[in-house]
């Protein structure tokens, strides 16, 4: 008896789902700055770097001030061997640069302390350098477009986790050389899988994983173009991290690549992400401080896409 | 039944449904004893998939089912006493994750283990009217929640408040065996009296238990939203809730009713969140789950007008809604999520004519409290947005407001022969939201879409959301028969 009722109810409920989105002007409230700190380093032979900064207000688009009278330093705790990192220009940055003792940064499976004095106040953190699996190959795929995608070709990475629990990997991609580094291109995995909670392990990183180095990026007219075309290259580093930074990397996500539109009702509201460095309460100094120390194991490989040299689809 | 479906292909997409079947048996014992037996069935489902093909997919389904029985009785022991009692047996199966993901043609199996609960309860109750001035109605509930094997329940340790807890043992459990069991009394008071023809007084107590909790921290819920059972680490969430009113009629045909009534409530163990809880297909679920206390005030005007060709009514709540977690907010009171100041509605409906109606409709809702940042900061070129009071609901997004006119033009009531006819129909012409008011439901902080470049600063940006930021005209037709 309704039926028409309900029809029209339908109808109008769709429209609800209409959303719009427009950029305002908020007033934030003020705070004192926090220190920040930027040590994600890893055992490729290059100069490692670590920054020192201080945090500003949010809507203030500068780079962060550096911290520049800070000494900073990495101990291997397995072997004694520490790791200085000296200070290089204005901006907070400190550089170690392999030398004769060293040729790269680290041992796998070993343990590093972080120490950073920053006037009265001494900062802390642990880290531990994961092993990596290798990369075992990159591939590219042809698809065919449909209403939303044009004919596409995508690529995929494949490396196998080693068995048993607690492998973390945070998979960087290049395109022609450019960084992927959109919050939406941040691609980890949790032993081959999407989270810890799940139980993957010892697999082929799974697909939406392996298919996380493509950028899906949109032309003038808001259309997306092909991730990659005949004669591009794509290089990708899987980087071994600790639960810590997993954790860090999955709230950046949450916090930075939002949905918008209708999907922000279903995001999860704004929440600090976790930090792994806190202040030696033997020192006196501010205990606000954020950012991750990270200690990585790198695996690379780089590939071409050669379109007469596409593999045949395993179907 | 029903279910709905929101599939993109066969292998992609979610669908969810809910199936009930419900037996009743009602008996009379002689001229005082009434009896009303209940069986309930309901199993709802939910499943998500995607994939490219068989090697590389995704399946995950959900279910939660229930059976119920419920037997009541009704005593009527006087013209002024009627004895209600009876009990309530429900059974939950919780099948949190079914779920297999395939990669490279290997597939895996990453289920959780079902849950099973048992939910048992007395009752008896009884309303009594002492004479034409006061009445009462009383009762008392005893309820139990035991949380059954199978399965395995885990012993989780508080390192820092508000974080993520930490593992500390596991135990297994057989079939039927009692792994957490909870036994709570709810008893329930209002009394009434009735001051005058057109008078009355409300006065009222009661005790809530709740032992399934529903498990969302987006601003919204939404179908994919996860179910559990009171456990050895989620306790039943309780609340007692006092109200007290005021009742009155004005006019010689109650031209006008009146009421204004407050209300206190203060709940236990309200589920929080750990920031970053990973709440889908995680076997450590309650490792990122905390538990709070929470208080809620409010007071409720209505006033409604019945005759004449302009009537109505206009409600307001003046109210609020806080909660207080460890950890949380420096472990200081903050607002719930729904948390709402001023809710005011006006309804008006003027009689034009025997066939028209016009109608208008006007909501006002305070703004629900949010997060905002206060500083940023950036890890590896991120731009990471910082709440540096570490405070949770510190800005309230904009009021939503909403004007809604229309007008209705009702069907003959006549054929042209003069015969009544047996249908009925009308017409609605509408305008939903008047004066295009863009209401905001979220803020959201991000930094720019583009590729940032590694030197130079990064844009950020506060997004609005607003859902129908402009005036929708309706028309529709209705019809009975």
């Amino acid at each position: 008896m309704k039926a028409l009722s309900k029809y029209v109810l339908a109808i109008s409920s769709i429209f609800a789902l209409w959303s719009c989105e427009d950029n305002i002007d908020v007033e934030l409230p003020q705070a004192e700055a926090v220190v920040v700190i930027d040590a994600w380093i890893n055992d490729k032979p290059e100069p490692q770097t670590i920054k020192v900064m201080k945090s500003i207000s949010y809507f203030e688009n500068t780079f962060l001030p550096g911290l520049n009278n800070a000494t900073i330093t990495v101990e291997d705790l397995d072997d004694g061997y520490v790791y200085a990192f000296e200070k290089s220009g204005e901006d907070g940055t400190y550089i170690w640069e392999p030398d004769a003792n060293k040729s790269k940064f680290g041992t796998i499976q070993h343990s590093y302390k972080l120490t950073v004095d920053l006037g009265t106040a001494r900062y802390e953190s642990f880290a531990t350098m994961n092993r990596v699996p290798p990369i075992d190959s990159i591939t590219f795929r042809f698809e065919k477009g449909n209403s939303f995608f044009p004919d596409s070709y995508f690529a995929g990475v494949y490396a196998t986790d080693p068995l048993g629990p607690g492998d973390a990997y945070w998979i960087k991609a290049w395109k022609n050389g450019e960084y992927l580094n959109k919050p939406s291109e941040i691609n980890i995995s949790y032993d081959a899988g999407g989270s810890p909670g799940a139980l993957v392990d010892g697999l082929v990183l799974i697909q939406p994983i392996r298919d996380g180095i493509n950028p899906f990026d949109q032309d003038e007219n808001d259309e997306f173009l092909s991730p990659y075309a005949p004669g591009d290259s794509v290089f990708v580093e899987i980087h071994s991290i600790n639960f810590d930074a997993y954790t860090f990397l999955n709230e950046v996500i949450v916090q930075t690549d939002r949905p918008g539109g209708f999907g922000e009702l279903f995001a999860q509201p704004l929440a600090n992400v976790s930090s792994n460095i806190s202040l030696d309460e033997d020192t006196p100094g501010s205990a606000k401080v954020v950012g991750m120390f990270s200690v990585s194991a790198v695996s690379a490989m780089g590939q071409s896409l050669d379109p007469d040299n596409l593999p045949v689809a395993k179907e | 039944m029903a279910g709905i479906n929101f599939l993109f292909d066969k292998n992609q997409g979610f669908t969810w449904g809910n199936k009930t079947a419900t037996i009743r048996w009602n008996h009379l014992f002689g001229d005082r004893l009434f009896s009303n037996f209940t069986t309930f069935f309901s199993d709802y489902d939910y499943s998500l998939a995607f994939g490219e093909n068989s090697r590389d997919r995704f399946e995950w389904k959900s279910r939660i089912r229930t059976v119920n029985f419920k037997p009541e009785f009704t005593y009527f022991i006087n013209a002024s006493n009627e004895l209600i009692f009876g009990g309530d047996i429900i059974y939950y199966t919780f099948n949190p994750a079914n779920a297999i993901g395939v990669s490279d043609g290997e597939s895996v199996d990453i289920s959780l283990d079902k849950k099973y609960g048992l939910e048992s309860a007395i009752f008896i109750g009884n309303d009594t009217k002492f004479n034409d001035m006061f009445s009462a109605e009383y009762g008392l509930r005893v309820s139990n929640f035991q949380y059954m094997g199978p399965g395995t329940i885990f012993e989780w340790e508080t390192v820092t408040p508000g974080k993520q807890k930490q593992y500390v043992s596991e135990t297994k459990f057989e079939d039927f065996e009692s792994m957490a069991s909870y036994t709570n009394f709810e008893p329930r008071l209002a009394i009434k009296v009735q001051t005058g023809e057109k008078t009355s007084f409300k006065a009222s107590y009661n005790r809530m238990t709740q032992y399934v909790h529903l498990i969302s921290n987006t601003t919204a819920s939404n179908p994919l939203d996860v179910w559990t059972p009171s456990t050895n680490n989620i306790k039943p969430q309780l609340g007692d809730q006092y109200a007290i009113g005021l009742f009155k009629n004005f006019g010689p045909n109650n031209d006008y009713e009146f009421s204004v009534e407050a209300y206190y409530r203060d709940t236990q163990n309200q589920i929080e969140y750990i920031d970053g809880a990973n709440l889908l297909i995680n076997q450590y679920l309650e490792a990122d789950l905390l538990s709070g206390i929470g208080k809620a005030q409010g007071l409720e005007f209505y006033l409604k007008k019945n005759t004449g060709k302009l009537n109505g009514w206009i409600s307001y709540t003046l109210g609020s809604s806080e909660l207080k977690v460890d950890g949380i907010n420096n472990t200081e009171w903050y607002p719930a999520r729904y948390d709402q100041r001023h809710n005011l509605k006006v309804v008006g409906y003027y009689e034009l004519s025997q066939r028209w109606t016009l109608s208008a409709n006007f909501t006002y809702l305070s703004g629900t409290p949010t997060t905002f940042p206060t500083d940023r900061y950036t890890q590896q070129n991120y731009l990471i947005p910082y709440n540096a009071f570490e405070s949770r609901g510190n800005v309230r997004i904009p009021s939503f407001h909403r004007l809604d006119i229309s007008a209705t033009l009702n069907g003959r009531k006549y054929k042209r022969n003069g015969e009544l006819r047996k249908n009925t129909d009308y017409w609605v012409f509408g305008f939903y939201n008047v004066y295009a008011r863009r209401n905001p439901f979220s803020i959201y902080f991000s930094q720019g879409t583009d590729r940032p470049a590694l030197d130079m600063p990064i844009d950020s940006y506060a997004t609005q959301v607003s859902i129908v930021g402009t005036i929708i005209p309706a028309v529709s037709y209705n019809f009975n028969f």
